[in-house]
This record gives structure tokens, sequence and C-alpha cells, in this order.
């Protein structure tokens, strides 16, 4: 038996339609949007068009010219952190946060003098919205905050932090990463400004895709300049959006399989899927909790979160108990940090890291209960 | 013939997907070459339905840069 639980590093299996729209793509448009006007090239500008209007519906934004395109999530958190910060600015963020965030934070921080602020999550993953409130200073600029930990899936609470900062002026960036997709969102309730998704996890699309959804009104300097098809003689990038984000070459037969993946997850919506993956979670959770020698991360298994478990085996190397999951049992896990730092210190697996497992609504009963019997198997040698 | 020129390829497709949900004519085609314009499509409308389009447009948000009557051999 093979199990595929490594969908928070890349969603796979993806649905059939996502397969046949990339094929369909490749062989029959394959143009270069937004360049030329013969209908191919035009066919391919409207997947772009597509992508942006289903994006824009699965998150609730207003218009998808809202929507910038860009090439993963780590693309699209370069393109905001960059794009706002000035030289004297604040922020605050959370230990729950991935390197996509750390580093360009740091990298600003270093080399403008941006300073910064990291809220201590409960080792639950629990996000307490006052800490958040208490750490904004009047110099405070930006918010950034992991919607769902990749290391355990927890949920921070976004409503009330998107409160905070509408109240307080600042603006909020939410690391939707591993949430958008399979968790619901809405902006425009919650309070965000800016939202970063990748094309290749929940949204179960191909790698190579990502964006950013921009709050209209808030505007960022450009992160990437260069061709756009518009305003070709300028010199300058375009200030109209998309544009103004948006340059070079786009992944279009990428983008055409995430319009799949996006009609697919908006025809069985985001709440079947999320309670889909719930039920699996729990399950897995729930057999895990019982095998003695298993360490369990993050809340008790009755909480529910995003389909992501993290565990390690009492006196196994993670590296080992992945290894033997793969090769043993076919079960295609992740080990190590999960690019995730402060979070793995958080919940206490820093720095022996830990085993993860990350669910898709493709994953069946069978397959959790077999990962479980294999995890109970290795854990008795 | 009637074109709409755009300030950029993102209202030109959104201008050919209003146009054509309403059930109307409009294409898009390379913009000619007299005119000069920020985006390289422009959408060509059945004549008589220019009044008609340009409210469906301007409901739906879509930016416009200009409306041109062109003769056929024109373009
Ligand atoms: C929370 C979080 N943020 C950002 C990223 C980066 O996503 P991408 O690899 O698509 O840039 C990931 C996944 O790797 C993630 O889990």
């Amino acid at each position: 038996m093979k199990v595929y639980l490594d969908n928070s590093a890349t969603s796979w299996p993806k649905p059939e339609e996502v397969y046949r729209a990339v094929d369909h793509f490749a062989r029959h448009v394959g143009a270069n949007a937004g360049r030329s006007a013969y209908e191919e090239a035009i066919a391919s500008g409207r997947v772009l068009l597509e992508a942006r209007i289903l994006i824009a519906q699965l998150i609730k934004a207003s218009d998808p010219a809202e929507i910038v395109l860009a090439f993963n999530a780590t693309d699209a958190l370069n393109m905001a952190i960059k794009g706002v910060l000035e030289p004297g600015d604040h922020v605050v963020t959370t230990s729950m946060e991935h390197n996509a965030v750390m580093r360009p934070l740091n990298g600003v921080a270093r080399r403008t003098g941006v300073t910064f602020t990291i809220v201590q999550a409960e080792p639950t993953g629990f996000l307490d919205p006052a800490k958040i409130a208490a750490a904004i200073k009047p110099e405070t600029k930006l918010v950034i905050v992991n919607h769902i930990s990749n290391l355990i899936g927890t949920e921070a609470p976004l409503a009330e932090i998107g409160k905070i900062t509408t109240d307080k002026g600042v603006l909020f960036l939410v690391d939707a990463a591993q949430s958008a997709g399979n968790t619901p969102l809405d902006v425009q309730k919650m309070g965000i400004d800016l939202l970063a998704f990748t094309g290749h996890k929940a949204l179960l699309g191909f790698q190579g895709t990502g964006g950013l959804y921009v709050r209209p009104g808030v505007r960022l300097k450009p992160w990437r300049e260069g061709g756009t098809g518009s305003e070709s003689e300028m010199d300058v990038q375009p200030e109209m959006m998309p544009d103004a984000l948006e340059a070079g070459t786009a992944n279009c037969h990428g983008w055409a399989g995430v319009c799949a993946g996006v009609k697919h997850i908006l025809e069985l919506g985001v709440e079947t899927i999320q309670a889909q993956e719930w039920r699996l979670t729990k399950r897995l959770l729930e057999g895990l909790a019982e095998i003695p020698r298993v360490k369990l991360y993050g809340p008790d298994p009755s909480v529910r979160r995003g389909p992501i478990v993290s565990f390690n085996i009492e006196g196994m190397d993670g590296g080992q108990v992945g290894y033997e999951l793969a090769e043993t049992y076919g079960i295609m896990s992740r080990t190590g940090l999960h690019c995730t730092p402060h979070a793995h210190k958080t919940v206490g697996s820093f720095p022996e890291g830990s085993v993860r497992l990350s669910l898709s609504h493709f994953n069946t009963a069978e397959e959790i209960d077999y990962t479980i019997e294999s995890i109970r198997k290795l854990a008795a040698e | 013939m009637t074109v709409i020129t755009f300030p950029s390829t993102y209202m030109a497709l959104s201008a050919e997907k209003v146009v054509k949900s309403a059930g109307l004519e409009g294409k898009l085609i390379p913009v000619p070459r007299k005119i000069s314009t920020s985006c390289g499509m422009a959408l060509r409308l059945a004549e008589h339905q220019l009044d008609q389009v340009l409210a469906l447009l301007d409901e739906a948000g879509v930016e416009i840069e200009g409306v041109y009557e062109l003769a056929d051999k024109e373009r």
C-alpha cells in the first residue's frame, strides 16, 4: 500500500479535472497571456482572469483585480513584506511563522533597520489576540500571522486579530499557504489587508503558482518589475493593479490547473472539505494518542484543526521514523524542522524536529487506519 | 467599426467577459496601429451596441481608455 501524507508540502493526488485542464492547455492553447490578440493568446489571458475570479470568490475578495498572480506563497510573502515596509517601521508577528515570513522579515530588518516583535503562542499553538494587541506600538506598520500552522495544524483567530489591526490602523498580512482551499476565509469580514496563498497545496493545482490578495487602497512598492504587455512604451512599472505587481511570463498552464482545482473546491464547498479532513485527522490523532511511546504535538485530539499532525516516537530519530514509514510501509511523510524552527520551539520539538503527516480530502479512513497500525508496529520495535 | 481600448490586459479581458455574458457581440483584436493605447488588445463591437456596452462596462467597474470609430480598411 502507498499512502501519501505529505499534502502540506504539496497536495497529491490532484482532482482529475486538474490533470485534464493542464493537459488541455499544454496541447491546445499553449500561448502566453496578455501579449498578443490571436485566439490562443486571448484564451491564455482568459485563464488568468478566471483564476483571479475564482480565487476572489473563494476568499471573498470584492474585485478580481485585487488578486495578484505570483509563483508561490514565498514569492507573495516577499512581495507583501518588501512592498510595505520602510525604514523605521515595526512589525508584529508570531512564533508559529514559516521561514517564508521569518527570512524576508529578518532580511529587511538587517538591511533597512525595520524592527519586529515575535508574539509567543502557547505550546498548544494557541495564539492569544490580546498579546498581538499588546505588541502593537505607534510605529507598527504590519501584523503577520500564519493562518494554519504547517507544523500542528492549529488555526489562528484571524477575525479577532483583524478587528484589532483595523481598530489600530495597522496592515494585516495573513499567510494562508496551508489554509486557502481547506479552511473558510473571508478577507473582508476578517479585516485582512494582504493574504498570501499558494496554488499547489490545498488549492489543488501544481507547483509554480501562488499569489497575493491586496485590499483596494493598499499600495505596495513593486518587488518584481518587468514586462506586463501593457504600457509597453514606458520604462517604468505600470501603476494599475494587477500589472503593478506582476511582471514576466505567467505560469499559464499552471493557472489552468489552479482554476480546475478551485472549481472543484467551490463545487464541494470549503466547509465540506474541512469537515471531511477533520474526520480523518481526528481519527489519526485519536489512534496515535493510544500508542505508547508516541508523543503528539499540539492541542488535545478533540480540538479541531487543519489536516496536519506532528509526532515523535520516544527514543527514535524522526528521520529514521520517516524513512521506515516510507521504506517498510509505503507511507510518505515529512520529517525535520518543516521550515518552521520557531514553531518547533513553541511546541517543544526543537532541535530534534518531528514527523509530520498531512492529509487531504482524498485520503480514506482505510489509509488512516493503516497508518496508525504501521506506526504502532514501528513503535513496538 | 467601433473599438474600445483599455488601460490594461486585465480590463480588456474583463470587458470581453462582461460583453459576452450579456449576449452581446465583442471580439478582442490587436489595437490598430494608428491608436495609441496602454494595452495591445481592443474590443471590437457591433456599432449599434456601443451605448449598451459602455453602460454594462461602467456597471461592472471595467475601466476603458478610449472609443474609436474606424473605417473597415483602417484596421
Ligand atoms: C505556513 C507556510 N507558509 C509559506 C509556505 C511556502 O509556500 P511555497 O512553498 O508555496 O512558497 C509554506 C509551505 O511550504 C507554509 O507551510
